[in-house]
């Protein structure tokens, strides 16, 4: 038997291996359509083939992603530039547009009133900590001169305090040697306006004087400095002592003197004596 | 002459950053007077008369640029940097801390006596008021910011002066 296998041993492998191939050929196929053997192989080699696919996968999708991004980041750099252009685009009409409605504020205030008015800018402010100085573009060269009344549309800013060539000094209300003639607009109580450097202050007013916060004072024109009717601000605490001769009522300005940055400088009208001597 | 050129060099650089830097940067709402400053470190580190008057020509500008009352900082400015010259010993300032104490001292000294000054010219003037709310948190503000000024001051000589020290 031995001997029969080993002189026939190739014939008889090649019948053998016929037959299981046509064992595999007719094998039955099993419900999800795959045969034993396949499945069989196919859960051995699943790990390899998968592990094997997953790092070329790994590889390919590195590269391409690579690749890809080199492009993306390009894309990424020039929309970050278009975002920063937009940005400075927006900040630039956000700006005109807070600007344009504030100046058409003031332009349609200036229309409406009938003073004679310079309009100027604020460039600069007192360099020292104790005085209330702002700095205006204009100066003598545009007619300006001192005493003259300064405001802006909300209300009264201050008055010129010196004058050169191309700039002028404002006093502001705020500053501590600040005096403004003024009254209560609803019940016409007089008083004196004070810069205290941290706001304003009513004082001398009559302590009989019906006064009530939010009362709107507005400037008398006595002493004939500042025009009368200009607002100065609201009442927003009233101060009196049992023993005091008058009230004193602290300010809401109607300015805020930390936000200014145009005003207008009143020319006054020419008085009698202008006219006779012109 | 060099240190004529350096300490107007400095003045002008001092009067710049008062113009442009305290409309835009005030630590505490306060206005850092670096004219001021850079005079008192110049004073601590050269013993030279002159000085003093440059502290006149400062408190002019500080003057022109603040409430108008021409000669208000130059008398004060020129009082206190005298005073300063003649207690450099005193401070010895050529570190950061004692330059700092010896500005933040003359810098009280200078505000009160511009307060006492102003005081004579300007009605309703509460000093009290005023020297502990601005001139001594000015003071400390001055003191906070010697050493920066020191330091520059000390590269402007070694840029100026190298030679003739």
């Amino acid at each position: 038997m031995f001997k029969f296998i080993s002189t026939y041993r190739l014939q008889i492998s090649i019948i053998v291996t016929f037959l299981v191939l046509f064992l595999l050929l007719f094998q039955s196929h099993n419900e999800q359509g795959s045969s034993r053997i396949q499945m069989v192989i196919q859960t051995v080699t699943y790990p390899l083939q998968a592990s094997i696919h997953s790092v070329v996968s790994n590889i390919k999708n590195l590269w391409n992603s690579y690749i890809f991004l080199i492009e993306v980041n390009q894309e990424n750099k020039q929309l970050k530039q278009q975002l920063l252009d937009m940005e400075e685009k927006l900040n630039i009409h956000l700006e005109d547009s807070v600007q344009f409605r504030r100046l058409r504020d003031q332009m349609l205030f200036a229309r409406n009133n009938p003073l004679i008015k310079i309009y100027a800018e604020i460039i600069g402010e007192s360099s020292d900590n104790t005085h209330d100085i702002r700095f205006i573009n204009r100066g003598s060269n545009q007619k300006i001169k001192r005493n003259y009344i300064v405001i802006r549309k909300e209300g009264l800013v201050g008055r010129i305090f010196s004058v050169s060539p191309f700039q002028s000094s404002v006093q502001l209300m705020i500053d501590h040697r600040n005096r403004v003639p003024a009254l209560i607009q609803r019940s016409r109580v007089r008083g004196l306006i004070y810069g205290t450097h941290e706001g304003i202050e009513m004082r001398q007013i009559n302590q009989h004087a019906k006064i009530k916060i939010g009362d709107r004072v507005i400037s008398s024109g006595l002493g004939g400095l500042y025009p009368k009717g200009i607002l100065i601000g609201w009442v927003s605490e009233i101060r009196h002592q049992p023993h005091e001769l008058f009230k004193t009522a602290i300010l809401e300005s109607a300015v805020d003197f930390n936000r200014i940055e145009e005003v207008f400088v009143i020319i006054p009208e020419k008085s009698d004596s202008d006219l006779i001597v012109d | 002459m060099r240190l004529i050129t350096l300490v107007l060099g400095f003045m002008l650089i001092g009067v710049w950053l008062n113009i442009v830097l305290n409309n835009y940067v005030q630590l505490g709402g306060l206005k850092v007077n670096w004219i001021l400053i850079f005079l008192f470190v110049l004073t601590f580190r050269h013993s030279t008369n002159l000085l003093p008057f440059f502290g006149i020509l400062a408190g002019l500008i500080c003057d022109a640029l603040s409430h108008g009352i021409m000669g208000l900082y130059a008398i004060s400015f020129f009082m206190t940097l005298l005073l300063a010259r003649l207690l450099i010993k005193l401070f010895y300032a050529n570190t950061f801390f004692t330059a700092s104490l010896a500005v933040f001292s003359m810098s009280l000294l200078e505000g009160w006596i511009s307060l006492l000054i102003m005081d004579m010219l300007e009605a309703d003037i509460d000093k009290t008021s005023l020297m502990l709310t601005i001139t001594l948190p000015l003071s400390v503000l001055h003191a906070l910011v010697t050493p920066l000024v020191l330091q520059s001051v000390i590269w402007g000589e070694n840029l100026f002066l190298r030679d003739i020290s």
